[in-house]
C-alpha cells in the first residue's frame, strides 16, 4: 500500500499530537510551586541551633561506643569460628536453577449487546445477542529486557431462540 | 510582540520569576517536543521538561546573548533527556508504572485495535530515525515551525532541516508501506 505525502504529514501530526496531548502547563505549574517553596522563609534559633549541635556531638559518641562494641564482639565470634571449622559437603552436584521472573497483566474486557431480533438458520424467530471481548496480555521479558503486548478482539453472536406465535 | 520573549529572558535573568514563567508557557511545547524526540517516548518527557526548566533558570546567568536562549533551552533540555534515559530502563516496574490501556471503553474494538497498532507502527518508525530527524519531524508536526526556526533550534541550516525532514519522510513512508504490507 503506497501512501501519499499528505497521508503521511496526516499521519504524523495526528500521532504526534496525540502521543504529546497533556503535557503542557505542568512545567510552569511545577516552577511556580518550587518558586513559592523557596520563597518560604526557613525558621531558625540559636537555641535550635545549640540543640542540633549538642544532639549531633551525643549521636557521634553513641556511635563510636556501639562500633568498638560490635568490633570487639566480632573479634570473639572470629576465634570462636575459626578454632572449630565445619565443612558440609553436598552428596549430589547442585544446579543452579535460573530465577525465574515472569511478571504479567491481563487485561479482560467485556460487553454484551443485545442486537434485537434475528432469525435461526431454519428461519425461526430468534433473539441475536453479541458478545464483545478485548483481551490483552502484557508481560516483561527479563533475558532481553522487553515489554511485549498482545491483545486480541472477539465477537460472540449468540442467537436465542423465541417461541413462535 | 514577537520579541517579547527576549525582554522576558532579560527579566528573569535579573531573577524575575514571572517573567521566566511566561518564558515557560512560551517554550514549553518546544521542549516537549525535544524531549518526547530525544527520549523516544511521550512518558518522561513530561518530568523532563519540569527538570529542564528548573536547570534553565538555575543557570540562566550563564546565557550571555538573549536571543540565543531557544537554542540553549533545548540543549538544556536534551542534556536532562539523555540523563533520564540513562537512569530509566525498561524494568519489570514499568508494568506497574503504566497500566494497560483501558479497552472497557472501545466501541468498536476491531477498528480501536487497528489504530493502537497504527500508533505503534509510528512510534517504532520514528524510532527508527536518528536524533536530530526525529526532533525536527516533532517539531515540524508538534509545533508547524518553519524549516528556518527549527534550524535555529537544533544548530542546523534551513536547507539541511529540509533535506532531514524529506529524508524522515521518506523513511517513513517505506517502512509504513512495509509494515502495512506485511500485516
Amino acid at each position: 500500500m503506497k501512501q501519499t505525502e499528505s497521508e503521511i504529514d496526516t499521519l504524523l501530526r495526528e500521532h504526534v499530537h496525540a502521543e504529546l496531548e497533556g503535557l503542557t502547563g505542568r512545567a510552569e505549574n511545577f516552577f511556580v510551586d518550587q518558586m513559592s517553596r523557596e520563597a518560604t522563609p526557613r525558621r531558625g534559633s540559636s537555641k535550635g541551633w545549640k540543640i542540633r549541635i549538642t544532639a549531633t556531638i551525643g549521636a557521634i559518641a553513641a556511635t563510636l561506643c556501639i562500633a568498638s562494641g560490635v568490633s570487639a564482639y566480632r573479634n570473639k565470634v572470629a576465634v570462636k569460628l575459626t578454632a572449630k571449622p565445619m565443612v558440609i559437603a553436598a552428596s549430589h552436584p547442585v544446579k543452579r536453577v535460573p530465577q525465574a521472573e515472569f511478571a504479567y497483566e491481563r487485561l479482560i474486557a467485556f460487553r454484551t449487546v443485545d442486537a434485537g431480533p434475528g432469525r435461526m438458520k431454519d428461519s425461526s424467530p430468534a433473539r441475536e445477542l453479541r458478545r464483545e471481548v478485548v483481551q490483552t496480555l502484557r508481560w516483561y521479558d527479563p533475558e532481553h529486557r522487553e515489554q511485549m503486548q498482545v491483545t486480541v478482539p472477539s465477537e460472540q453472536v449468540v442467537l436465542v431462540k423465541m417461541p413462535a406465535f | 510582540m514577537a520579541d517579547d520573549w527576549m525582554q522576558w529572558v532579560k527579566q528573569s535573568q535579573r531573577h524575575d520569576g514571572a517573567a521566566f514563567a511566561l518564558l515557560i508557557r512560551k517554550f514549553e511545547r518546544t521542549a516537549i517536543g525535544i524531549a518526547y524526540a530525544c527520549l523516544g517516548n511521550s512518558a518522561g518527557a513530561g518530568d523532563v521538561v519540569q527538570e529542564g526548566f528548573l536547570k534553565a533558570w538555575q543557570q540562566l546567568g550563564e546565557l550571555d546573548d538573549v536571543k540565543h536562549f531557544p537554542a540553549w533551552l533545548c540543549r538544556i533540555i536534551r542534556n536532562v533527556a539523555i540523563d533520564h534515559r540513562r537512569k530509566i530502563r525498561p524494568s519489570v516496574d514499568a508494568l506497574r508504572d503504566q497500566p494497560i490501556e483501558d479497552t472497557r471503553n472501545w466501541m468498536r474494538p476491531g477498528h480501536e485495535l487497528e489504530c493502537s497498532e497504527r500508533r505503534a507502527q509510528i512510534s517504532t518508525a520514528l524510532d527508527q530515525l536518528d536524533e536530530t530527524s526525529r526532533s525536527a519531524v516533532v517539531l515540524k508536526y508538534y509545533q508547524s515551525l518553519s524549516s528556518d526556526e527549527i534550524g535555529e533550534l537544533l544548530g542546523l541550516t534551513p536547507a539541511a532541516v529540509d533535506m532531514r525532514l524529506s529524508r524522515a519522510r521518506q523513511a517513513l513512508k517505506e517502512r509504513l508501506s512495509v509494515e502495512m504490507v506485511q500485516d
